[in-house]
């Protein structure tokens, strides 16, 4: 269901949102880290729970992982302040700063925590993972960045989302190997300007957010649970449009963002990592299809007790969210240019 | 309630249009106007895209006479094709096919131009098919696949017309002669017309479409299909006047009218000695149209297709009357039996000759003057000459064989001849087929020609014709003993009777090298190694990696950590060193 | 085609239909020759789109046809006398241009029998 408005949790929403805000309007880098690590703390709450031998172990995990990276960054930070008192842009320790914030984001080849993590999350709190944790970071890292460092980067997590996702049957994997593919995208849009990352990331977080909110609400965690017998057309037709959205191709929305940045990447004469992220787009694409197809296709699973219907105030929004990405580019005409 | 039949309908309207193209033909040639009109589709860069009709004497008068003979053959066909089920699907096909040949005539630009001229390659195919066995379906294959080459001929033509910004060749060719763009087009559309007109290397189709409906082989395969392609060679006349690669054409037409003409002569089935007439009288086009006389040629398109509709339509008729049999050695006795039908056979046969004052006399006879006239060398008199006589050879010994002599068919027998509605239409054919010379040559003349000869030279026409008519019943009067001298001439018979092996050469030449490559390349590619390299290879080597990235995943959370520490140790190691 | 048989011994000579004579006019001429002119107007010849072919020196009977014509089109044979007057002057054109190639070939003949002579 939604996320419950437990007073509790909301003192934690309110937190996380706050931290990331600090993170990236201070001045200084210290203010940066504390952003971190209040968002690092605040996040540790929501995700625990202690019902859940899963959770409480993903909780764990990602405490361990997400402070080992602050740390680090905070050290970096104080290396460079000692070294070059904040004036110059040198390549080492820009490479160490950018690789603790790619630790934080869960880009290759700090990843490995990412996937198991999420296994052990619900929907909604992987939602916030895949989005909105990756804010921070991102900018921090658009801060102090080092172009070549971080195209070997960008190429290594498109390959390694596109070739781990391909082994994957549980739904959550999947999406977080799609998230590390479009963390490459991301990364590429920071390449060349800080506005068109915030255009892609909308784009990303609101097809995202379709996708892990409709997961939620038929509670599907892994693909053959799409194979129900009485799911009616009209919602695995909802399915079909986010992912084809979510993979990148025309004419739906999520096309439109991965094409402004092939289109500016050419531009700035980036075209291997356009050629790379491309290629593997077109290898998530295939997984994305191969989940909708079996999902129209084999109905073989019959459930006697449950049946899996939606509410109508969530149809209508879910029905709405799919308009919007089908008919987006065309509303984004409007907006953007 | 026979006034209501779709036949009658469009008959009567198609003749009452052709009356009235008429009337637009007299207007237009009085007042010698041209009317150009244009419809600007799209202008984009440097190419204009435009729909334009012209109506000038020349297609009005074509399209007169397309009208006329198709309200006729619907007219015809109420009767001939009395028994067929499915009669509006035949008269829907018959009229889908004047309205692409009347998009054809009036079309100066290329891309209407292919659209009338892929309509008639597909309707025609329609309608050689009509009849539903194999032996159709042959002679349909044929017929589509030979038309096709034109289509594709026409096609690179109109990509090579790009250059001059719009297709309307209507406009260029005076001008733009000395290009070498020009010159390309011209070649293409050269054998554009040489496969719709059945010359040379394309002539097995014709004799093989004969297997469609005989109103279909009257009004498609003797004035209007046939000749698009000489249509299409009259309005590009100003190109080839001077150029030098029509004389392809010549000689290629010229054998074609010579190996048509002898290869009637061997042939027995009554269609099919019409059909090879057909291609001789289209060889005798092409060639006059290769010699820069257009206006000749334009002249006997239409004197023939008058007289070569009537003979088609008597052929009907008679193999109504035989019960079916196409054959001409069961046949025999028409002109005691069928007198009216035999009038206009004897009629429309004598006016293919070319005896004076018939339609075809006027056209052929001023062909042959001017030939006479012209810079030529031997070969192709002889050809010219040689093919005069043997059509008045073939035309002799059908007649021989279908009106001297008795019934061959049954012994005893009542043949009639009561069928008016197929009389009339034939009627009309006559009329046009006897006034239709002369009256032309008056009216599409406005510069004439000065023929000057010597006796023996103006007699030469005479002097074939007549050889040709004795050689006509010589052969025909085959008695029992006359069977063991074709053993002489078995070997060069068997050249001549099967058209040089044209056929085999469209059919047997053409199937199975392509076809075996086809099927060597699908087997070896499409099912061989592009399925290894980029179906399934490329699937089963992401497999493979995926497999083997997973093991990454499956391991203690402190080698991740491990791992990240080794990963930033590695990147400092890249910088320093 | 009758050209080529007729023309055939001009070989000998070099001489080819499509020349023209090279020997002066007068040569073998007792009395004076007049040059041959154009009796229609350039002008009323390109008016009346007349192709180039035919604006040879019997044009002005060819513009008379013409004229005829078009008055009492569409029935053309009420001009039979002009038609008839315009193919006659072509028959005279054709048969004075034979003459000319005769009279050419004569000359070269002579010609190479004075030099062998020589």
């Amino acid at each position: 269901m939604y996320p419950s408005l437990n007073s509790n949790k909301m003192f934690f929403y309110f937190i996380l949102f706050l931290s990331t805000l600090i993170s990236i309007s201070s001045n200084s880098w210290l203010g940066c880290w504390v952003g971190l690590e209040i968002n690092l703390l605040s996040f540790i709450p929501l995700i625990s729970n202690t019902n859940n031998m899963m959770s409480s172990e993903a909780s764990l995990k990602y405490f361990l992982t997400q402070s080992i990276a602050s740390i680090n960054f905070l050290f970096f930070i104080l290396l460079k302040l000692m070294w070059m008192k904040n004036f110059m842009l040198n390549n080492s320790i820009s490479i160490l700063i950018n690789s603790s914030l790619l630790m934080k984001m869960g880009s290759t080849p700090f990843h490995f925590w990412f996937p198991n993590i999420i296994e052990g999350l619900s929907w909604f709190n992987s939602f916030i993972l895949m989005s909105w944790q990756k804010i921070a970071p991102m900018i921090l890292l658009s801060y102090y960045f080092y172009s070549k460092f971080i195209i070997i980067i960008i190429i290594m997590n498109s390959i390694i989302g596109a070739i781990g996702g391909l082994n994957q049957s549980s739904l959550r994997k999947i999406m977080a190997f799609s998230s590390i593919n479009n963390l490459s995208w991301m990364l590429a849009s920071l390449l060349i300007s800080e506005n068109l990352w915030i255009f892609y990331f909308m784009m990303y977080s609101f097809l995202i957010m379709i996708l892990c909110l409709l997961f939620n609400s038929m509670n599907l965690f892994y693909i053959n649970q799409l194979f129900f017998f009485n799911m009616n057309y009209g919602i695995k037709f909802l399915f079909l449009i986010n992912f084809l959205s979510l993979g990148g191709l025309p004419p739906f929305l999520g096309f439109y963002s991965k094409w402004i940045i092939i289109n500016f990447l050419i531009f700035n004469n980036f075209p291997m990592v356009c050629f790379f992220l491309i290629m593997m787009s077109l290898i998530i694409l295939f997984f994305y299809i191969r989940i909708i197809y079996s999902s129209f296709l084999f109905n073989n699973l019959n459930l006697k007790w449950i049946s899996i219907k939606l509410k109508n105030k969530q149809l209508f929004f879910y029905t709405l969210s799919s308009l919007i990405s089908i008919f987006g580019i065309i509303f984004s005409t409007f907006f953007f240019m | 309630m026979w006034m209501s039949s779709i036949c009658f309908i469009w008959g009567v309207f198609f003749f009452f249009l052709s009356l009235f193209m008429f009337y637009w033909v007299i207007y237009l040639m009085m007042n010698n106007i041209v009317y150009f009109l244009e419809w600007e589709v799209i202008s984009f860069n440097s190419v204009k895209i435009e729909m334009g009709v012209l109506f000038d004497w020349m297609s009005m008068l074509f399209m007169m006479f397309v009208f006329l003979i198709s309200s006729v053959v619907i007219l015809y066909s109420k009767s001939y094709m009395s028994s067929e089920l499915n009669l509006n699907r035949f008269i829907m096909l018959v009229i889908m096919f004047v309205l692409s040949m009347a998009l054809l005539i009036i079309s100066p630009n290329m891309i209407s131009i292919l659209l009338g001229w892929d309509g008639l390659g597909l309707v025609s195919y329609c309608l050689v098919i009509y009849y539903q066995n194999i032996k159709s379906f042959n002679a349909g294959m044929l017929t589509a696949l030979s038309n096709r080459i034109g289509d594709v001929l026409i096609l690179m033509s109109i990509s090579w017309m790009m250059n001059y910004g719009s297709w309307n060749f209507y406009f260029y060719l005076e001008f733009m002669k000395n290009d070498f763009e020009m010159l390309v087009i011209g070649g293409l559309i050269m054998a554009a017309a040489m496969t719709k007109s059945a010359q040379i290397p394309f002539s097995s189709w014709l004799p093989a479409a004969m297997a469609a409906p005989t109103p279909v082989s009257a009004l498609v395969h003797s004035s209007t299909l046939v000749t698009a392609g000489v249509y299409l060679l009259i309005r590009f006349n100003y190109l080839f006047i001077d150029s030098y690669i029509i004389n392809i054409l010549l000689l290629l037409s010229g054998l074609t009218m010579f190996m048509a003409g002898i290869s009637a002569n061997y042939e027995f089935d009554l269609k099919k000695i019409i059909a090879l007439s057909t291609l001789s009288q289209l060889g005798l086009m092409m060639s006059i149209l290769s010699m820069g006389m257009g206006d000749l040629a334009f002249f006997h398109l239409l004197t023939h297709a008058m007289f070569k509709a009537l003979l088609f339509m008597c052929a009907g008729l008679i193999i109504h009357m035989f019960n079916d049999i196409q054959d001409i050695r069961y046949m025999g006795g028409i002109s005691l039996y069928l007198p009216l039908t035999s009038l206009c056979f004897n009629i429309a046969n004598m006016a293919l000759c070319g005896i004076p004052f018939l339609a075809g006399f006027y056209s052929k006879d001023l062909i042959l003057e001017v030939v006479m006239m012209s810079n030529l060398n031997l070969f192709v008199f002889f050809l010219y000459f040689i093919s005069t006589g043997l059509t008045v050879f073939y035309s002799f010994r059908l007649s021989m064989y279908l009106m001297v002599g008795d019934y061959n068919l049954m012994s005893v027998y009542n043949l009639y001849e009561e069928d008016y509605v197929m009389l009339k239409s034939m009627f009309i054919l006559l009329v046009m087929s006897v006034v239709s010379g002369g009256m032309l040559v008056w009216m599409i003349f406005p510069y004439p020609y000065m023929i000057y000869l010597s006796l023996n030279m103006k007699l030469m026409v005479v002097y074939v014709s007549l050889l040709g008519g004795l050689m006509g019943y010589l052969v025909s009067v085959m008695k029992i003993y006359s069977l063991n001298k074709f053993i002489i001439t078995y070997k060069l018979s068997s050249f001549l009777g099967v058209m040089w092996f044209l056929p085999n050469l469209s059919t047997y030449g053409l199937n199975y090298i392509f076809l075996s490559l086809g099927g060597k390349m699908f087997k070896n590619l499409d099912m061989g190694w592009i399925e290894l390299y980029s179906v399934r290879g490329i699937s089963l080597i992401l497999k493979k990696n995926s497999i083997f990235y997973n093991f990454f995943h499956m391991n203690n959370f402190k080698i991740y950590l491990f791992s990240f520490i080794m990963w930033m140790v590695m990147f400092l190691f890249m910088l320093i060193i | 085609m009758g050209q080529l048989m007729g023309s055939y011994e001009a070989r000998n000579v070099n001489l080819d239909m499509n020349d023209n004579p090279t020997f002066d006019p007068h040569v073998g001429f007792n009395s004076q020759r007049k040059p041959r002119e154009m009796k229609a107007n350039l002008e009323d010849l390109v008016s009346a789109k007349i192709p180039r072919s035919r604006r040879d020196y019997c044009a002005h009977y060819l513009l008379d046809y013409q004229v005829c014509r078009y008055k009492h089109m569409p029935l053309v044979y009420k001009c039979a006398h002009e038609r008839h007057d315009y193919l006659n002057c072509e028959h005279a054109d054709y048969v004075l241009r034979m003459k000319e190639f005769e009279r050419e070939r004569r000359l070269r003949v002579r010609e190479q029998r004075v030099a062998g002579a020589a």
